[in-house]
């Protein structure tokens, strides 16, 4: 008995010496949206800066292992809950996933029509499978845009900025202010909305002086309340 | 035993009369040594990192008995305690707040009798380069600042102090200098170089930004080149040398707002400003005078509602003087030169020199305004009296107007070493003195404006009393006199 326990214990040693492969991680490639399809994006182009068209960035993510050539991968827009005439949006012809990255963005053209200023429209995009890539998290597969025109008397369009720099709210001022001073809606600091409404000022006064006067909607002088 | 306790008592009453008291009962002066604590100066300035020094002389009531060795010392002040043990008191206090006054006591103990004699004594810590007159030179086309201060009645100077204070070079072209005394308290430094215009602070000359980052956008407007700057109580202008001119309007903070990149303008006419008049720290609205309307306008400060407003300074009411021109109209008129001189933060006299387009004839003219401070008010009063020295100056003439006092300097036309001094008074002027090198720049302390500071085209820099009695006696007496690298392009003084 002692003998074999002896040889037992010699060879447990060699079992040291054996070699196992390990597995590579060799998962599918997916695609999908960065924004949740629940998350409908809105988009004004007055907002945007008073456009007549304008390129949506579209972020996509991918999943899987990196590779070093593009992929293509397919979006298309889906009809049955897109609104926004086929004339009016499109994609761009072909699309690849970068080499080596995680994030891509392609972008959606969407082109201002006058009836935008009334209402708005949906654009609806989905991913497509292919032989690249899977489709990704169901919640992220599926994009929806509302599309308009509309304005809107905006947050920092408060009593303070009423009172020293644009003077009372309408739409009509705000739409002649994007209009002709093309602000920068990011940065609605104190010193940029007085800037905005100096040269809004000076406009203003200029068309008063050229006999074109620039009114509201009921006839009165348009004004701000910036002082120089 | 009761027998005997009665009379022992009464022979102890009686045998206590038999006690000799030793005690002492003459009166002795414990004042016997007084002494009174004296000092050259009982509250003294001194600069940061330096000591201060307070070294008492005694004068002793009976001099016979003086012992300078019998008194034992403390000085106490607010905010520190006890600092010295020793007579003579020289020490360096690192946790000090420049400007803060400390308040003291000098106790002299007597060990002797313990009497205790005491002097109120103090001092205050200065920035060292805070106070003073400074002067913006160009030196083979770098910009060096220097500075000439005085500390407990002694001059000095201190040249090239942005290297002291930043071991750095400053610029290259100085053009001009101004000092914002509201807000950030800062230097303002114009330069035609590459560096720009920039903003030092007034305690440290740090750099604080450029004027460029001072505009939305981080950037000076296209074309723009500083000139002036004027910082009011909710308004701060700066001047193009195109005459264009910014504005930003702030809510007591000078830093919390930025200029806009927005020329101005009165009603659809672009204002091309001449002179842009804020001196003085006091006044909460700049004036400026605009070459394209020929009127002074209030740049209106004095609260938010109505900051940067400019306001065309109108005659009083039923102004119909046909000698006398309106400030809103001055067509008829050149500017030559002019100042504004507070009384208060909101009245002002504004004092200009007046040339008539038609005769070439000068004018002194004055504007009397402000009051209510309201943006429409209108001048009180004007005046205009002909310049009785005209024909000692011409076009290069430069102009110093006092700011709390009726006189003003300037300097001769074909003789630009000499300096002229003008009573508004009595419109008379006088020879002050003739330098023999052209005067180059001139700054008086305006808070009192008693010195005039004059830098001369040799490299020479005086600081000249001009205190009533030196007007009186009429004879110049220089306070500083120095030589300074480089030729004077500006000179501003601080006074905080």
């Amino acid at each position: 008995m002692k003998r074999y326990l002896v040889i037992f214990l010699l060879t447990l040693p060699f079992t040291g010496c054996e070699t196992e492969e390990v597995p590579l991680y060799n998962s599918p490639d997916y695609i999908s949206f960065a924004i949740r399809q629940q998350d409908t994006v809105v988009l004004s182009f007055f907002l945007l800066g008073n456009l007549s068209e304008y390129d949506y960035p579209v972020v996509v993510r991918y999943t899987g292992v990196p590779v070093v050539e593009p992929r293509p991968f397919a979006v298309s827009v889906v009809n049955e809950s897109t609104t926004m005439p086929g004339d009016k949006v499109s994609l761009p012809p072909a699309l690849a996933f970068q080499p080596m990255q995680m994030l891509d963005t392609f972008y959606v053209k969407l082109v201002n029509f006058a009836e935008l200023q009334t209402t708005s429209k949906m654009v609806t995009i989905a991913l497509q499978e292919n032989s690249h890539f899977f489709l990704g998290d169901k919640n992220y597969r599926v994009l929806h845009l509302v599309v308009n025109d509309n304005v809107a008397k905006p947050d920092w369009w408060n009593a303070r900025v009423e009172n020293y720099f644009l003077g009372a709210y309408s739409d009509k001022k705000f739409r002649k202010l994007m209009e002709i001073v093309h602000p920068d809606l990011s940065n609605t600091s104190e010193s940029w909305i007085r800037a905005w409404a100096l040269e809004f000022k000076i406009y203003l006064a200029q068309m008063a002086e050229a006999d074109t006067p620039v009114t509201e909607d009921d006839g009165s002088l348009m004004s701000v309340t910036v002082r120089m | 035993m009761k027998k005997l306790a009665i009379p022992s008592v009464l022979f102890l009453l009686f045998a206590w009369a038999c006690y000799e008291d030793k005690g002492n009962y003459d009166y002795n002066d414990i004042m016997v040594n007084k002494i009174t604590i004296r000092y050259p100066v009982y509250s003294v300035s001194v600069y940061l990192g330096d000591p201060v020094v307070f070294t008492p002389t005694l004068t002793y009531a009976n001099k016979e008995q003086a012992d300078t060795n019998i008194y034992t010392w403390e000085y106490h002040f607010n905010y520190l305690g006890l600092v010295c043990t020793e007579r003579n008191m020289n020490k360096v206090f690192e946790e000090v707040l420049p400007g803060r006054s400390y308040d003291g006591i000098v106790i002299a103990t007597d060990t002797t009798t313990g009497a205790k004699y005491t002097q109120n004594i103090g001092f205050t810590y200065r920035s060292p380069y805070v106070v003073g007159y400074l002067l913006l030179a160009n030196e083979g086309g770098k910009s060096k600042l220097h500075l000439l201060r005085e500390l407990n009645g002694n001059w000095s100077k201190v040249e090239d102090l942005y290297r002291v204070t930043n071991n750095a070079e400053l610029g290259t072209n100085p053009t001009g200098m101004d000092i914002n005394r509201r807000g950030r308290k800062e230097v303002r430094v114009m330069q035609d170089g590459p560096e720009g215009a920039i903003v030092l602070s007034g305690d440290s000359y740090q750099r604080v930004c450029t004027y460029g980052e001072e505009f939305l956008g981080g950037t000076l407007p296209a074309g723009f080149k500083p000139k002036a700057f004027s910082g009011g109580g909710n308004v701060a202008a700066m001047l193009g040398e195109n005459g264009t001119i910014y504005t930003k309007t702030f809510s007591g903070v000078y830093a919390s707002e930025l200029f806009a990149p927005v020329p101005c303008v009165y009603g659809t006419t672009p204002l091309d400003v001449q002179y842009l008049l804020m001196d003085a720290g006091y006044m909460y609205s700049p004036y400026v005078y605009d070459r394209n309307t020929s009127s002074f306008y209030l740049l209106y400060g004095a609260s938010y509602y109505y900051a940067g407003t400019f306001s065309p300074i109108r005659p009083p009411e039923g102004w119909s003087d046909p000698v006398v021109p309106p400030p809103n109209d001055l067509s008829d008129y050149e500017i030559v030169a002019a100042r504004v001189k507070p009384s208060d933060s909101y009245d002002v006299t504004i004092v200009a020199m007046l040339k008539k387009r038609a005769s070439g004839e000068l004018f002194v003219y004055t504007i009397s305004h402000g009051g209510s401070g309201s943006p429409a008010a209108r001048a009180s009063t004007l005046t205009l009296d002909a310049f009785t020295a005209a024909s000692s100056v011409d076009a290069n003439t430069m102009y110093h107007f006092l700011q709390t006092r009726p006189y003003f300097f300037f300097t001769g036309g074909s003789a630009p070493s000499k300096l002229y001094c003008y009573d508004l008074r009595t419109k008379s002027a006088w020879e002050f003195k003739d330098y023999g090198s052209r005067i180059l720049a001139m700054e008086s302390n305006y808070t009192n404006d008693n010195a005039l500071c004059v830098a001369l085209e040799n490299g020479e820099v005086y600081v000249e009393d001009i205190q009533e009695s030196t007007f009186i006696s009429g004879e110049g007496k220089v306070i500083f006199n120095a030589s300074l690298p480089g030729k004077v392009v500006d000179i501003d003084y601080k006074d905080y």
